[in-house]
């Protein structure tokens, strides 16, 4: 184990957040399903009273979680220089690469459960007899789950990594020939490749982000659930593939140049080099996932009691997308200008 | 609708992201940066990947455009090769077991079990001399490979270099010219020389009116035969001097013989002098100024002097007639020098062909230039380079690792009142006319101005 802040930073938050959602986890499970017999008010008033302290731990520890995924990567970057050969974190990934890569697949999955939790509690509270109770326990008991594995990963990979440890880093598997984010597009659309990429990351932002804002304008609470959820889908698959255009640009075309480093892929060494390219890939990740959690919202929550706010919701959560994906590409390009 | 007020919020909001990412993109730890139109290396970060550089696997690039580029590893340096073909005119290594720096394509590379630079997993190695690289390929079961940047190094087409062949003799003299292809100071102002080696001066003198090289270093008496010689030579720069501290030429008595003993000395006087005209005049001029009687001296004629300093180790002569390096081992040993050069002007010199003068001006004066770069390298840091000495500049194994780097002349070429001694000894020996023109003797139009040379920037 190496002994640094961030590592006992993170096993005190992964342990506390693995006791504490394991037990909100199966209390939670339990709560929802007593939601689903209950058949008076009564006993719909009782569960509600007992999981006051299950959902305000849920709302403690999961907003925790939420800053867990950049110091999960802190701490891996404070490892680097005890790891030999390790140049940036791409080096540390490489001393337990499976343990890691499970945990970095992983990461991305619970941040965005937790930011759709967080979203469908805050949205249930705005109502007056809770309709999303039962849904809600589910939803948490199911991030719960996620993120008790998450934290699991999370200690044992810290316990793991040793100091001392001999790697090869990055510039052995990014920058070669062969990598697979040159030889797919490559294959797809020739030798140009690199300013086709560069051409539809900006037409694939600036499209998604029109599209948000139409979209952003045409959510009202009277329109047709099924069209809705549909829009909501078409908009979070955009978001997605925008996502996965956003990743191959950056390896391929936009991060070398930001760098300095012409014929440099590693997307690690780019936030240590230039660290405010951590804010833009943040802001990206928020635009991207406020799209998805719209969806998900509009589809657990849409209810009688519920579909003004969350109207509302999902008003606000396209809003918060376009403004950041819009600020993530200004970032992006001042940086291309700058370099 | 938006309000005005958030859309001035947004837009602020936009705005100061846009200053962040303005800042980071000055301020970041970049390994290259762009500075006002040329790229601006980070010290200690390798221009590929950006990897922190161990000096020991330090590989550098000079390219077409002047810039120079460092790389962590050679695995880097060959990568970022395959995209840049066309605009490095040499690479350097370091030797791992010297750690001096030199052209790639005088390194010899071994791939073996060793890893140099853990990062990039880099397991080939560069060495300077081949058994050395034999011997870590017997250790760490590797092989001897062929120069990574490839056999057949293609130079951009602005850098096509000029060629020149030299000849120089296996002496300290020759060191400012082997360290400008050791480092290679030479492929920087676009030129390919080729030193041709020789033991004797009548060798060299040789292979110049042969026209198998453009030129030869000599000393001045030699010099200053061949310039009017046939075909005739232009003395274009000087190479090494004696200073106060250290003579080129020196007459040294036998050990336990003193300076009093030796002039008092009854009978013949034995001195080894070997055989060329320089060391004629030498012992010419120095048994003059010692005002020995003719009948007193008796000279013993010897191939080299090796064999001159061989017999006074021996004690078969009373004294020797020794030039650098025998001159600093017999200081070194503490013997009496009767008479040496450290207050006298002489020199060797830079001698090349007339004729080609005209031809390759600019050859010349670039090759002139590159070789006040290698003595300014070579007087600033001669500590660096004492194993290039060691190797290549003749010192006698006996000489121990220790021997002294020469203090090399600067852009400077010999005066008419410095070559007026030796052109009367000449002129006396009927071998030429005292009153030979300067101009016919010496071309000092090759000089750069002293101001102008700075260190050629594989030796920074």
């Amino acid at each position: 184990m190496i002994l640094t802040v961030f590592s006992i930073t993170e096993i005190f938050i992964g342990v506390v957040s693995m006791i504490l959602m394991g037990w909100a986890g199966v209390f939670a499970l339990m709560l929802a399903l007593r939601w689903r017999s209950a058949s008076t008010a009564e006993q719909r008033l009782e569960v509600e009273n007992r999981s006051h302290l299950v959902l305000l731990t849920a709302v403690v520890v999961l907003g925790i979680r939420l800053l867990n995924w950049p110091l999960f990567y802190a701490a891996l970057q404070s490892f680097v220089p005890d790891i030999d050969g390790a140049m940036c974190i791409f080096g540390v990934t490489q001393v337990k690469r499976l343990l890691t890569g499970v945990s970095e697949l992983l990461k991305p999955i619970s941040f965005f459960l937790i930011g759709a939790w967080l979203l469908l509690h805050l949205l249930d509270q705005k109502t007056q007899t809770s309709p999303l109770m039962g849904k809600k326990l589910l939803f948490l008991s199911f991030t719960a789950a996620v993120v008790v594995a998450e934290s699991l990963l999370d200690i044992l990979l810290m316990l793991q990594i040793a100091p001392g440890t001999l790697v090869s880093c990055c510039t052995t598997v990014t920058d070669i020939l062969e990598r697979p984010t040159r030889l797919f597009p490559q294959a797809a659309v020739g030798p140009r490749y690199e300013f086709l990429l560069g051409t539809v990351y900006y037409g694939g932002n600036i499209v998604l982000m029109i599209l948000l804002v139409v979209a952003m304008r045409r959510v009202k609470a009277v329109s047709s659930p099924g069209g809705r959820r549909l829009l909501g889908g078409a908009l979070f698959l955009c978001a997605v593939l925008n996502a996965a255009l956003f990743v191959l640009t950056q390896v391929e075309v936009h991060a070398p140049r930001i760098m300095g480093l012409p014929f440099h892929h590693c997307l690690y060494c780019l936030w240590q080099y230039v660290p405010d390219a951590i804010l833009m890939y943040l802001l990206f990740v928020l635009g991207t996932s406020a799209v998805g959690w719209a969806f998900i919202l509009d589809f657990f929550a849409r209810t009688g009691e519920t579909a003004g706010a969350l109207s509302a919701f999902m008003r606000a959560l396209y809003g918060f997308s376009v403004f950041c994906l819009a600020a993530s590409l200004v970032m992006n390009t001042v940086h291309l200008l700058a370099a | 609708m938006v309000s005005k007020k958030r859309l001035l919020l947004i837009t602020v909001s936009l705005l100061v992201l846009a200053l962040v990412a303005l800042l980071g993109g000055i301020m970041g730890k970049k390994p290259l940066k762009k500075g006002t139109g040329e790229i601006e290396q980070v010290p200690g970060r390798c221009a590929y990947d950006g990897t922190r550089i161990n000096p020991i696997y330090r590989v550098g690039a000079y390219l077409s455009d002047g810039q120079t580029l460092n790389f962590c590893s050679i695995y880097c340096a060959t990568r970022w090769h395959e995209h840049n073909k066309d605009r490095v005119i040499y690479f350097t290594v370091i030797d791992e077991i010297s750690g001096e720096r030199l052209d790639s394509s005088l390194a010899h590379f071994v791939e073996s079990g060793v890893v140099t630079v853990p990062e990039v997993n880099n397991r080939i190695h560069a060495f300077f001399v081949k058994e050395e690289a034999l011997k870590h390929a017997r250790q760490f079961n590797g092989k001897l490979i062929e120069n990574p940047f490839g056999t057949a190094f293609v130079l951009p087409k602005v850098a096509r270099f000029d060629k020149l062949e030299i000849g120089a003799p296996v002496l300290p003299d020759s060191i400012p010219l082997r360290l400008a292809i050791f480092r290679p100071i030479f492929k920087e102002n676009r030129l390919d020389v080729q030193v041709i080696p020789f033991q004797e001066e009548g060798e060299g003198v040789r292979l110049l009116s042969d026209r198998k090289v453009l030129g030869i270093v000599c000393d001045l008496p030699a010099a200053l035969v061949l310039a009017k010689a046939d075909p005739p030579m232009r003395i274009i720069k000087n190479v090494l001097r004696a200073n106060p501290y250290r003579p080129l030429f020196a007459m040294v008595a036998r050990a336990g013989l003193g300076y009093e003993n030796f002039l008092r000395m009854e009978g013949l006087r034995r001195i080894a002098v070997p055989k060329n005209l320089t060391f004629q005049f030498y012992a010419d001029y120095y048994i003059k100024s010692l005002e020995l009687p003719s009948d007193g001296v008796a000279i013993v004629k010897v191939e080299n002097p090796a064999r001159a300093w061989e017999m006074l180790q021996t004690g078969s002569v009373d004294a020797s007639l020794l030039r650098t390096p025998y001159t600093d081992m017999a200081m070194a040993k503490e013997m009496t020098l009767l008479a040496d050069d450290r207050n006298l002007p002489w020199m060797s010199v830079l001698v090349v062909h007339a004729s080609l003068i005209d031809e390759k001006a600019e050859v010349i004066k670039r090759f002139i230039f590159s070789l006040e770069q290698s003595v300014l390298a070579l007087n600033l840091k001669p500590d660096e380079f004492r194993s290039l000495l060691q190797e290549q500049g003749g010192i006698p194994k006996k000489a121990g690792k220790r021997f002294p780097m020469p203090i090399f002349e600067g852009a400077n070429c010999p005066a008419p009142d410095e070559i007026e001694p030796i052109l009367s000894w000449l002129n006396e020996r009927g071998l030429l006319s005292k009153h030979t023109p300067y101009e016919e003797l010496v071309d000092t139009r090759f000089l750069p101005n002293p101001e102008d040379v700075g260190l050629a920037f594989c030796c920074r």
